[in-house]
């Protein structure tokens, strides 16, 4: 936890994202396979399934604080974090420093056996935690307790870490965290490993981004020699078919293959060896729907089935960079195009 | 009388208006800051000003006065606002000088001109590096050296070369955060000292690398401590979470006032005691009648 919290608070103390990357890579590179495997969770964002109700960690907290529960509240309002003010109205002098146990042994043997005992046996372990703690070893402590740990980086950025801990692709590690990623040293391990055949099937080319034109229009040559479309506002992907298997990579390197199941369809009605490069827009009753229609869906992992009746989602190709299992992007764009619009999607 | 209109006493001393005794004593909150104590007819009131009661080398111990009323500051009045020792946060500025230092950095420390800043000098580790200033800190330095303040040895920021910031430490106002003023040190690490670091929300919203909790105001346990040191009847509390103080100190005796009238019950003495009065008022509206009086005398 020593460590865990060191790194919290080196995270903390910068607002600049290359020391945030840098303290995470260090982390990565000198704590232990099972410590690191929790600490990419948490700087995921995931957490464990409340650990214990809200209700009764916030009444523990009071019971310790020895204090009205007004007060507590007043001190609520002030803080704006219930882990936070949890942490700042423990006072026992008297708490023996236990600092030997690893993040690995604090979530193993205490936060993931907490859901489902009993209410006193709850109380017990959180109690002994406490006492255990110092006042910023606890801060962190309860962050994780109560699911609110963030310290102000994307996932894409702890992948960065990873990788650069590793020695392994962004793109890799980012599809080995895909899905249901269960932390532990063995996960870890292949995370970080070198072999990559697993990954090779759903790797995605850069993406050929826009930008500014910095001389007049004229610098461009003849109209004629350029191909025009309108520019959606949506999402940028790249829709990969390999091996029978449909990837969606975002611009930032993210698989949200998960997040758009039309795009499952979709790939399946692709030849094998095929990658395409367009925007997943929101698109019902052959309209283009409002961006906003499509952020109400671009955050959620679980889909309700009004949701993907609502806002259904469809991708709107401009390019193939991948056919027939060969990287075509050096081909004419006009050619390319044709192999585009003979694929019938 | 070294300007005119302003009079100065020593602490302790007595000064005679009509009918009431006045006197001032320390307040540990900054150089020459004070409680004011009047008695008029036996009755003895103390108003506190801004206090501390953590030790800090550059001014005078805040001096517990028993009074009927006290008149207390509650700018931290939540029991959230514990502060560390003083010697634990001098330990964690050198620690942070030092390793910017390391890295060839500046390290930007910004803390109150009046009393924070020179608070900070008087405890932090001089030998690690050079130690430069905002002009407004300079002046109000100077003048507690002059006070017989002893403090380490700084440079005003604008008389120095660029090349001498890197490892040094530059103690500013929290005004010169993001001003230009600061682009002349290069890469530095900016932090903040004060008891509002105390919460993590406050010292994210100000775009500081550290938040050092160092408060010249009474802490929640020194607040309390301090009103029950002075025995008084009535609780007047002024800034910050008055209504906190005052429903807490209220909720407490009538506790209290409860506990002792059943202790009693078989006692056939019918004298109790008399319970606190608490309420709010703000004491702003005081000052204007003691510095009139005091022109007066």
């Amino acid at each position: 936890m020593k460590r865990f919290a060191q790194l919290f608070e080196q995270m903390d103390a910068t607002n600049k994202t290359n020391a945030k990357v840098a303290a995470m890579e260090f982390y990565f590179n000198s704590a232990s396979s099972a410590d690191c495997a929790w600490a990419a969770l948490f700087l995921c964002g995931g957490k464990l399934r409340a650990p214990v109700p809200m209700r009764s960690f916030r009444a523990w907290s009071v019971e310790v604080a020895e204090i009205p529960e007004w007060l507590f509240d007043e001190c609520y309002d002030a803080v704006g974090d219930l882990a936070e003010t949890s942490a700042l109205l423990y006072v026992n002098p008297n708490a023996t420093i236990d600092d030997n146990q690893s993040l690995a042994d604090w979530v193993e043997k205490r936060l993931a056996r907490l859901r489902g005992l009993p209410e006193s046996e709850q109380k017990a372990m959180i109690l002994d935690s406490w006492a255990r703690l110092n006042a910023r070893h606890r801060y962190v402590w309860n962050k994780l307790i109560t699911g609110a740990f963030r310290v102000g980086v994307s996932k894409a950025l702890v992948i960065r870490a990873i990788s650069l801990a590793s020695k392994v692709a962004e793109d890799v590690i980012a599809h080995r965290l895909m899905g249901s990623w269960t932390p532990s040293a063995f996960a870890w391990e292949e995370l970080r490993s070198i072999d990559n055949t697993d990954t090779a099937v759903s790797r995605p080319y850069p993406f050929c981004l826009a930008y500014p034109l910095q001389a007049s229009p004229s610098s461009l040559g003849h109209i004629a020699d350029w191909m025009a479309e309108w520019k959606w506002d949506g999402i940028r992907a790249q829709l990969i078919r390999r091996n029978g298997h449909t990837f969606v990579w975002s611009r930032g390197n993210e698989l949200i293959t998960e997040r758009f199941p039309e795009m499952e369809v979709l790939g399946s009605k692709l030849p094998n060896g095929t990658v395409l490069d367009g925007e997943l827009i929101g698109w019902q009753a052959d309209r283009v729907l409002p961006f906003a229609d499509l952020q109400t869906r671009i955050g959620r992992t679980k889909l309700s089935k009004s949701i993907l009746a609502r806002v259904p989602v469809t991708l709107l190709a401009f390019d193939v960079l991948e056919w027939e299992g060969r990287d075509i992007r050096n081909w004419p764009l006009r050619k390319r195009r044709a192999i585009l619009e003979s694929l019938g999607v | 009388m070294p300007t005119p209109g302003i009079s100065t006493v020593p602490y302790g001393e007595t000064v005679q208006i009509k009918d009431a005794s006045i006197s001032f004593h320390p307040a540990g909150h900054i150089l020459g800051s004070s409680q004011i104590r009047i008695e008029s007819h036996g009755v003895v009131w103390v108003v506190s000003g801004d206090y501390k009661i953590a030790p800090d080398a550059t001014c005078a111990e805040f001096e517990p006065l028993r009074c009927h009323g006290f008149v207390t500051e509650a700018t931290f009045a939540l029991p959230i606002y514990r502060w560390n020792p003083p010697e634990d946060i001098f330990a964690e500025l050198n620690q942070w000088w030092q390793s910017n230092r390391a890295q060839g950095k500046a390290s930007v420390l910004y803390a109150y001109a009046l009393g924070k800043a020179q608070r900070v000098l008087s405890g932090i580790d001089a030998t690690i590096g050079p130690i430069f200033t905002h002009g407004a800190v300079e002046r109000i330095t100077q003048i507690y050296r002059d006070s017989g303040v002893n403090l380490p040895q700084t440079q005003h920021a604008l008389t120095a070369a660029k090349k001498d910031f890197p490892g040094s430490l530059i103690l500013a106002p929290p005004s010169a955060s993001g001003s230009t003023w600061t682009r002349r040190f290069g890469d530095f690490s900016p932090a903040f000292a004060s008891g509002w670091m105390q919460i993590r929300g406050a010292r994210r919203r100000k775009a500081i690398d550290r938040g050092f909790v160092l408060s010249d105001h009474a802490d929640w346990p020194g607040l309390l401590s301090a009103i029950r040191a002075t025995n008084a009847e009535t609780i007047w509390a002024t800034h910050g979470q008055t209504q906190v103080l005052v429903r807490f100190l209220k909720n407490k005796d009538s506790t209290r006032a409860r506990s002792r009238l059943s202790s009693k019950a078989n006692s056939t003495n019918r004298k109790l005691p008399r319970p606190m009065r608490t309420r709010r008022r703000t004491y702003e509206a005081l000052r204007p009648t003691l510095r009139t009086n005091g022109r007066d005398e």
